[in-house]
C-alpha cells in the first residue's frame, strides 16, 4: 500500500535511523518532515537544495532564455548553468552556502557558444553580459530565513522557502528568491525573481545517512531586462524557464557544459571545487 | 464576443499532460542515449510516464500558483489544484488513444477555499471566479509520442502547436517535455497567447523493471498566458499571467491534495466516488 502524505507527515528522520550513525552530526540532521512547519520546510528544502554535510555538489540547469512583451515568448537562447556548492554549518541550526556560478548561452538554433546577440526587438547587436565567474556566500538562518537582507548595492533580497508537499515517496518544495531595488535609487532599477521547485524522494530526504540526496529542480525566472540588452524603456520581461538535476560528482554535470567550461574558463575547469575552496574562505 | 477558454484552445493538452494505456509492448528500457532509443522503446518510456500500457485509470495531479506579470514585477493571483483521471488503449495505426477528464478548482491563496470571488489587484474591482467545467476529451498519442486531438472549433487566424521534445536521459533520471503554444486573435484587443510548457521526470531504473505496465512521474509546469476575460483587465493593462506548479502522474486517489479533495467533496462528489464514470461515455464510443 503506497505511503500517503498523511501517514508520512509524522517520518521522523531520527527514527529513520539512528542518530549515532549520522557522520556530520547538525541541527539539520533532526527534525521532522513535517512540510506544515517551518523547520519541516526548512529541512526538506536544505536537503533537496543542498546538503546536511560539507561536500562538493554540484547542479547543472538547461533551459531557455526568452523576451517576454505583451505575453508573447521570444526565444534568446539557450541556457547552459553549472553550480557549485559547500554548506557550512554555523552555531544554533543556521548555515552558509558557497556558491561558484558559471553560465554560457548557445544559439538556439545551431547550439553554437554566443559571445554577441542580435536583439530581435532592437535589431541591434550586442555583447553577451556574461556574469564573471564569482564564489559568493549566502546565509540562512536557523530557519532557514534570511529575510530581507539588503546587500552594499542597495538591493533587498527576500527568500520565501515554501510551501512543501509530500505524497507519497515523492516531496517537494519551493524556494522563491527576490531581488528588488527602487527605480529612484542612484544605481538604478533591479528586479529579479528566482522561482524555484526542488523535488526528489521522500525516502532520500527521510534518511539521515543521505547528506546529499538526488533532486530535481524546476526554474523559472521573470525579471527586468538587464541593461547590456539596451532595452531602454521597452515594456516587458526577462523570462527564462529550465530544469536542472543536483549531482555528486563534477564528472556528472553535462558534457557540453564542462567543454564550455574548459574552453572558456580553463582556469576553473582544471579544479572547480578548488576553487570554491579557494575563494571561498 | 465569445472568448476561447484554454482547454478550447489546447484541446486539454495540460490536462493530457498530467492524464496519460494499453498492453505492454513487450520490450523492456534499457540505459541508453536517448538518439539510440527505437520508436518502439520511446513511446513504452513515454507512457509509463505519462500514464501507462494497460487500461486501467491513471489518476495525476498538479498544484500551481498564479500570479499577473506587468515588467517583471509580481503580483500574486491564486492558486490552481487540478486532478485529472485518464485511460488508455493501442490505438489503431499505431500509438495509443487516450481518454481524459479534469477537474479543476481555483484556490484562494490565503484560506484554502475554492475561489468565488476574485478582487483584481491591478483594477481594484472584484470579479466572480470563472471556473472551466472539464469536458472529457479523448485524442491519440501517436507513434511518435505527438498528440493528436480532433480538430477544435478554433477562431479563424487562431495558431497552435505542440511539441514533445526528445527524452532526455542523465544517468537513472529521464525527462520528457511537452511544450503547447497557441496564438488567439481577439477582434479589436491585443491577442490571446497560451505558452504551456510541462516536463515529466521519472528514473530509469523505475521505468526497466520488467513486466510493468505503468510507472509514474513528477510532472512541473510552468505557464505564461494572457489575462483571461473573466478576470476583466482594463483594456489596456499590460503584462501576462505566471502559473507554476508541480504534482505527479500515477498517484492513489487517496493521496490527491487535500485542496482538491476538500473541494471535490463539495462540488463534485461523484469525482472522488467513482472518477472513471465521466470517462465512459467517451472510453466506449466507438
Amino acid at each position: 500500500m503506497p505511503l500517503t502524505r498523511r501517514s508520512l507527515l509524522q517520518i521522523s528522520i531520527a527514527a529513520a535511523a539512528p542518530m549515532a550513525a549520522l557522520k556530520p552530526t547538525t541541527a539539520a540532521t533532526r527534525g521532522t518532515l513535517d512540510p506544515d512547519t517551518d523547520a519541516g520546510r526548512t529541512l526538506i528544502f536544505r536537503k533537496l537544495a543542498y546538503a546536511t554535510d560539507d561536500r562538493v555538489g554540484y547542479w547543472w540547469l538547461d533551459g531557455t532564455r526568452y523576451g517576454l512583451v505583451d505575453s508573447e515568448l521570444t526565444p534568446f537562447w539557450q541556457v547552459h548553468i553549472g553550480n557549485l556548492f559547500r554548506v557550512h554549518e554555523l552555531p544554533g541550526g543556521a548555515y552558509e552556502v558557497d556558491f561558484l556560478s558559471v553560465s554560457f548561452y548557445t544559439d538556439v538554433n545551431d547550439g553554437q557558444y554566443l559571445r554577441k546577440f542580435l536583439n530581435p526587438y532592437t535589431r541591434k547587436t550586442i555583447d553577451i553580459g556574461y556574469y564573471p565567474p564569482k564564489v559568493v556566500t549566502v546565509h540562512f538562518g536557523a530557519d532557514g530565513d534570511r529575510n530581507p537582507v539588503t546587500d552594499a548595492d542597495g538591493i533587498t533580497h527576500t527568500d520565501a522557502i515554501g510551501p512543501a508537499r509530500i505524497e507519497g515517496d515523492r516531496i517537494w518544495v519551493q524556494a522563491d528568491r527576490l531581488l528588488h531595488r527602487d527605480a529612484a535609487a542612484p544605481k538604478g532599477p533591479v528586479r529579479v525573481n528566482d522561482l524555484c521547485t526542488y523535488f526528489g524522494a521522500t525516502r532520500d530526504v527521510a534518511n539521515p545517512h543521505d547528506t546529499m540526496p538526488a533532486a530535481g529542480l524546476m526554474f523559472t525566472d521573470i525579471n527586468a531586462w538587464p541593461p547590456w540588452l539596451e532595452m531602454g524603456d521597452r515594456p516587458g520581461s526577462y523570462y527564462s524557464r529550465m530544469l536542472g538535476q543536483k549531482v555528486s560528482t563534477y564528472r556528472q554535470m553535462p558534457a557540453s557544459w564542462r567543454a564550455l567550461l574548459a574552453q572558456e574558463h580553463p582556469d576553473i575547469a582544471r579544479d572547480p571545487a578548488g576553487m570554491l575552496a579557494r575563494s571561498a574562505r | 464576443m465569445t472568448h476561447p477558454g484554454r482547454r478550447d484552445i489546447l484541446m486539454g493538452a495540460a490536462a493530457l499532460a498530467l492524464g496519460s494505456a494499453a498492453l505492454a509492448l513487450g520490450t523492456t528500457a534499457r540505459a541508453a542515449p536517448p538518439e539510440t532509443l527505437s520508436p518502439t522503446e520511446r513511446l513504452r518510456l513515454y507512457m509509463l510516464m505519462r500514464g501507462a500500457l494497460d487500461e486501467q485509470l491513471v489518476v495525476s495531479f498538479i498544484e500551481c500558483n498564479y500570479w499577473g506579470i506587468v515588467n517583471a514585477e509580481m503580483t500574486p493571483f491564486y492558486d490552481l489544484v487540478a486532478a485529472t483521471f485518464a485511460r488508455h488503449r493501442p490505438a489503431h495505426g499505431g500509438g495509443y488513444e487516450v481518454v481524459s477528464f479534469e477537474v479543476e478548482y481555483f484556490i484562494d491563496s490565503a484560506t484554502g477555499a475554492v475561489l468565488r470571488e476574485w478582487k483584481n489587484p491591478y483594477t481594484g474591482a472584484t470579479v466572480l471566479a470563472k471556473h472551466t467545467d472539464s469536458v472529457p476529451v479523448k485524442f491519440i498519442i501517436g507513434p511518435d509520442c505527438e498528440i493528436h486531438f480532433p480538430p477544435p472549433p478554433l477562431i479563424p487566424g487562431t495558431v497552435t502547436s505542440h511539441a514533445t521534445q526528445p527524452l532526455r536521459i542523465v544517468g537513472d533520471d529521464v525527462w520528457s517535455t511537452e511544450t503547447a503554444v497557441a496564438r488567439v486573435p481577439v477582434p479589436g484587443a491585443k491577442p490571446m497567447f497560451y505558452n504551456e510548457k510541462i516536463i515529466n521526470h521519472a528514473h530509469l531504473s523505475a521505468l526497466a523493471k520488467p513486466g510493468i505496465t505503468r510507472a509514474g512521474a513528477d510532472v512541473t509546469y510552468v505557464g505564461i498566458t494572457s489575462f483571461r476575460p473573466w478576470q476583466e483587465m482594463d483594456k489596456n493593462q499590460p503584462g501576462e499571467m505566471l502559473g507554476l506548479g508541480s504534482g505527479a502522474v500515477g498517484v492513489d486517489p487517496h493521496a490527491l491534495p487535500p485542496r482538491w479533495i476538500a473541494a471535490t467533496k463539495e462540488h463534485r462528489p461523484q469525482a472522488l466516488i467513482d472518477p472513471g464514470v465521466y470517462l465512459d461515455p467517451l472510453w466506449h464510443q466507438p
